[in-house]
């Protein structure tokens, strides 16, 4: 696998556009959940992919080979969703915060739904969200997200540990978890 | 919720299960894509064609949208200079210092091959038999020779283009310093041919300034088809002309 994925990319770098191509049929569909995950916009995300692959096909070059391709993919992915949350104004909320809080302490009945999660995904600052995206939906390991993030490992162990607590507090499961 | 592990698979299920990609804007986002970088990279190369240039770009999306829309467009065999960007620019290392090198892309569409040339400083000369990459501004008459020779042979084994390269290295008066098997810049075998050791007018006695360096790569590919990629220089210039033929030599590709 990781022998086929460097002849991809050594021909990518040699500018073959069928195996960029083939490249980004690998990448695409976990480059969209991940922005996805991060922005929670389909419109946003698909800008966000589309830059991301323009932007590796122009770097292509600097990539060393002797390294791991998917981490660095994965940097230049969540630098450009950052870019991009930065550069569009912040949407507005449209429940408070309080009375966010209040539906959905009163609708939860114990279990992980997905509306729930959505929402109280929306509620965690971006960076909390990254790690969350990062280890549950591309199933990185920690040690992976800090070298993606340029992260210290403990720091990266601190803000999952932070992310989830506020995931489940937000969602009424905390005490559940003690 | 009971414990930390339903929390975390629950969370992985259903971020897996409700982040799902229509496969139409993948699509989308890919024609995009292919669009804003294949149609920017093929920029002109000088301002007096910009005009030309201009409506060779119209035409270029012209085709590129009717090639998208219709099977039949993707089904016809590609030209090889609309599968690669005409011109990239690398980072190389020369003696020691990184530097920028603009390359433009040269195919052979008989031979199905390309490779990018830097043509700032070196020239693609094709021939009947070979291709020749050469310097764009002549050496004078104390150097050797400096090129890079692509020729492709038919009919043949890897083994025994070797063994006619032994003989020519010979023929050349060169003696065979080194065979091996590379993985870079490209998979092949390569062997070398130097130059013999000699004295010099001070009565230094060994490899000189212009020993010649005769380096081939012979890589084969399907249909007993053999490419033969000779590079030529000399010592001197094994930093230079050679580092520079080695970072051609990496973007050359066969297309079956």
């Amino acid at each position: 696998m990781m022998d086929r994925e460097n002849k991809l990319i050594k021909k990518v770098k040699k500018g073959d556009q069928r195996a960029f191509k083939k490249l980004y049929d690998i990448y695409a569909d976990y480059s969209y959940r991940t922005a996805y995950g991060i922005t929670r916009n389909q419109a946003d995300s698909a800008d966000i992919v589309q830059e991301t692959f323009i932007k590796l096909y122009r770097n292509i070059h600097l990539f060393d080979m002797n390294r791991a391709f998917k981490p660095w993919f994965y940097r230049l992915l969540i630098n450009e969703a950052r870019r991009y949350i930065g550069k569009v104004s912040k949407q507005a909320i449209s429940i408070e915060s309080e009375e966010l809080l209040d539906y959905l302490h009163t609708t939860s009945d114990g279990e992980l739904n997905f509306d729930e999660l959505d929402i109280a995904m929306e509620q965690l600052e971006e960076n909390h969200r990254t790690v969350i995206i990062l280890k549950y939906l591309n199933d990185f390991t920690e040690k992976e997200i800090a070298e993606i993030l340029e992260l210290n490992l403990n720091t990266v162990k601190s803000r999952l540990f932070k992310a989830r607590r506020k995931l489940k507090m937000i969602m009424g499961g905390a005490a559940d978890e003690e | 919720m009971r414990n930390k592990h339903d929390f975390d698979n629950k969370l992985h299920e259903e971020l897996h299960k409700h982040t799902e990609v229509d496969s139409q804007l993948k699509q989308e986002t890919w024609d995009k894509i292919q669009q804003e970088l294949f149609r920017a990279e093929r920029k002109p190369r000088s301002k007096k064609k910009s005009a030309i240039a201009a409506l060779g770009t119209v035409a270029a999306i012209l085709i590129l949208t009717l090639g998208l829309m219709t099977n039949t467009g993707q089904a016809m065999i590609q030209n090889l200079k609309d599968m690669f960007v005409e011109e990239k620019q690398e980072e190389i290392e020369i003696e020691g210092q990184k530097e920028e090198s603009d390359t433009q892309l040269e195919a052979n569409e008989a031979l199905r091959y390309v490779i990018y040339v830097d043509e700032d400083r070196y020239k693609m000369v094709q021939g009947e038999e070979v291709d020749r990459i050469e310097t764009k501004e002549p050496l004078g008459e104390r150097y050797p020779d400096v090129f890079m020779e692509i020729s492709r042979r038919e009919n043949t084994t890897t083994e025994k283009v070797l063994r006619d390269i032994k003989r020519e290295i010979k023929k050349d008066g060169l003696e065979v310093a080194r065979q091996e098997s590379v993985t870079e810049p490209i998979e092949a075998e390569v062997v070398q041919g130097m130059g013999e050791e000699t004295t010099n007018e001070a009565g230094k006695t060994g490899h000189q300034w212009d020993t010649p360096i005769h380096r081939y790569y012979v890589t084969e590919t399907k249909e007993n088809q053999v490419f033969v990629i000779k590079q030529a220089y000399f010592l001197e210039a094994e930093e230079g002309h050679g580092a520079r033929f080695h970072y051609m030599l990496e973007s050359f590709e066969i297309v079956d």
